[in-house]
């Protein structure tokens, strides 16, 4: 690692340790990991192994314990919770395994609320968020609440919301883990095709066909990088 | 537009949980309601009060005269004091805050007759102004006027009830009644007043009957003498200043020391409102204070409800604060809520309360009980407090709320 500047997300020796004195888990043991502009990079290991955890910190979610983490060039370890939250409006789109929409607003709505803290007029936020739910095929969905929809539908929903803002880093902590085979492949070619279109994506997958469709796979065990492994573009 | 956003969530979020908000916004609709009906009493009744005074005469005050008790510049004390129309002439000229002033000979109860109808009515001599003083509207004919006066003719003005009782629905004005006797021409007949709080003596304003003051003297008391001077200051507020005028000026006339107080005697309207008002206050304060105290409770169950609404929603606080709400935003969104469901409870307060105090009104309601008055100010401070106790209500469930940490938040099951 040259120059933290040709990175999208630099991390160095990067660990967390949760819980207090007596009961410390150290959940990342120094993770150091350069992730370049456009690259598709899935995140592998056992249960436990600190996947999340390094999602949580590249996604400003959190705060890494210690070490360094540059996003855009910028060192974000330090700065206070408004400012991670500014940043996570403005630069990241996550996709949760939990989907994690709002219930009571509708698709529309909740691809919207990104948009709401960022401050875009409404007509704005209105348009932006229609043509997005129609990219993703939901044109005839936009104001049903998640509960009226499928698994699938639901996490098209959230991708949605997460490229609302138009952000530098797409976030999948195990996007298709609650759903069938069918709504997997859909939400893994929903991911690829914004991989083609010029999107940095990261997607913690326990699926090793998911991981597969990645340029480069990362595997974590305990807390350390195992292995970081490029496949040869094809 | 961040705000009009927030508004709408709040809405949706009370609407997904109608019973429960429902119930909580009960203690806050009876807080309101019970304070715009107890202080809307409060003021109707000052209102009654007030307007009951003032049917005696709306800026009346009466003088009537008493004993000095030290002399002036020679004269003994103790000497009774008696009204002669040259002090009515001498207040005119020297009491600048005196509007009308007018004497009142009082001639007892004269038996009155009209044909077969006899009566015994309490009977005034009177002067021009008295009318006015008095709040003596006529409805028929005229008042007393200053050839009546002058040339101490015998007519009379009729109150309303004995018009009633001698003439029943026929004419009077321009009759002849007899009082104690003596001729008297009818030439007027005064407004209804009803019932009074308050009385000048012992019968109602509509029971009496009212004559030049001269022909009083000239044919009842004989006597250029008399013992009570009615006045009107200009304002209400000129009370004080009317009583130390008038003292000044017949202190020297009648030889006496202007601040001994057995000497005149005053009674005012301004004192009996001031009366009322002190203990109308009195009311408005403590029922106030009663309905705001529940209103209080009520903001506490709208607090609590807020409390478990939040710990309801701890995932999507996390879902908000991931995408990129601050901590003010998750702030307001809770704040705003509070605000909304006790504002909903109280503009219901409002209703609610503002249709009892009509409803009442539509009643028969017993004498000297007003219905509650709707006062715009009231309003002003029910909302005051509402949204006061909104924000107040709301503040330590969306502090908690905002201080969430987010990946806690989004990972709570
Ligand atoms: N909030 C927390 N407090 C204490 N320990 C935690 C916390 N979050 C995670 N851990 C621990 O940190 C370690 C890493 O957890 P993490 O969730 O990152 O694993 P993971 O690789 O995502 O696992 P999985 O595949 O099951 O999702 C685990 O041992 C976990 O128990
Ligand atoms: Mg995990």
């Amino acid at each position: 690692m040259s120059s933290i500047d040709q990175y999208v997300v630099a991390l160095r020796g990067v660990t967390k340790v949760y819980g207090s004195s007596d009961v410390e888990v150290h959940a990342l043991r120094g993770i150091s990991v350069g992730i370049h502009m456009g690259e598709f990079v899935s995140i592998v290991g056992p249960s436990g192994s600190g996947k999340t955890t390094l999602m949580d910190i590249i996604g400003c979610l959190s705060r890494p314990t210690s070490g360094e983490y540059y996003l855009g060039g910028k060192d974000v370890s330090r700065l206070n919770d408004d400012a991670l939250a500014e940043i996570r409006n403005n630069e990241i789109g996550f996709v949760f395994q939990t989907f994690n929409l709002i219930p009571r607003l509708t698709a529309l709505q909740n691809v919207e609320l990104p948009l709401v803290y960022a401050g875009v007029p409404a007509r704005e936020r209105f348009r932006r968020a229609q043509e997005l739910l129609e990219s993703v095929g939901l044109a005839e969905r936009i104001h049903h609440k998640p509960s009226a929809l499928s698994g699938g539908e639901v996490q098209r929903v959230a991708v949605a919301r997460a490229l609302v803002n138009r952000p530098s880093l797409i976030l999948a902590d195990e996007p298709t883990g609650n759903l069938d085979s069918t709504s997997e492949a859909e939400i893994i070619a929903l991911l690829k095709d914004l991989h083609d279109k010029g999107n940095t994506i990261i997607i913690v997958t326990h699926n090793p066909s998911v991981a597969g469709q990645a340029q480069r796979t990362i595997s974590l065990k305990d807390g350390h990088v195992v292995s970081d492994l490029s496949k040869a573009p094809s | 537009m961040f705000l009009v956003e927030t508004i709408a969530q709040a809405w949706q979020s009370i609407r997904s949980h109608k019973l429960r908000t429902g119930l909580t916004m009960f203690g806050v609709i009876w807080g309101i309601a019970s304070f715009i009906i107890l202080v809307g009493l409060g003021k109707s009744t000052l209102k009654l009060f007030s307007r009951e005074f003032e049917k005696v005469g709306k800026r009346m005050l009466v003088m009537w005269a008493g004993q000095s008790s030290s002399g002036l510049s020679g004269i003994k004390g103790g000497r009774q004091i008696r009204f002669t129309i040259d002090d009515v002439e001498a207040i005119k000229a020297h009491c600048p805050h005196v509007e009308l002033v007018s004497p009142q000979i009082y001639t007892g109860y004269q038996e009155t007759k009209y044909e077969n109808e006899v009566l015994s009515s309490e009977t005034f001599g009177l002067d021009v102004n008295s009318g006015v003083i008095r709040n003596l509207d006529v409805a028929k004919g005229r008042f007393i006027n200053a050839d009546d006066i002058a040339l101490n003719r015998r007519v009379c003005v009729l109150g309303a009830n004995v018009k009633e009782k001698l003439f029943g629905e026929r004419e009077s004005v321009g009759e002849f009644i007899r009082m104690s006797g003596i001729r008297f021409q009818v030439v007027g007949v005064l407004q209804h007043k009803g019932d009074q709080l308050s009385r000048v003596s012992g019968s109602i304003d509509d029971d009496q009957i009212s004559i030049p003051y001269t022909t009083a003297q000239a044919l009842f008391t004989g006597s250029k003498y008399f013992g009570m001077i009615y006045l009107q200051p200009r304002s209400l507020f000129d009370d004080k200043t009317v009583r130390e005028e008038v003292r000044q000026t017949l202190a020297l006339r009648h030889s006496f020391e202007p601040d001994d107080a057995d000497a005149l005697h005053f009674f005012g309207i301004a004192e009996m409102i001031g009366r009322v008002k002190g203990v109308a206050m009195g009311m408005e304060i403590f029922f106030g204070a009663a309905s705001i105290i529940t209103l209080l409770i009520g903001g506490i169950g709208v607090m609590n409800i807020m409390f478990v609404s939040i710990n309801e929603r701890v995932r999507e606080i996390g879902i908000m604060k991931a995408v990129g709400a601050k901590s003010r935003h998750v702030f307001l969104q809770f704040i705003v809520e509070s605000v909304f469901v006790t504002f909903l409870a109280g503009l219901i307060g409002v209703l609610i309360g503002c249709s009892i105090c009509l409803l009442i009104g539509l009643f028969n309601l017993p004498r000297f009980v007003a219905a509650p008055v709707i006062d715009p100010f009231v309003m002003l401070i029910a909302f005051l407090t509402i949204t006061l106790v909104g924000i107040l209500s709301g503040i330590l469930p969306a502090l908690r709320a905002s201080r969430m940490q987010v990946v806690e938040a989004l990972r709570y099951y």
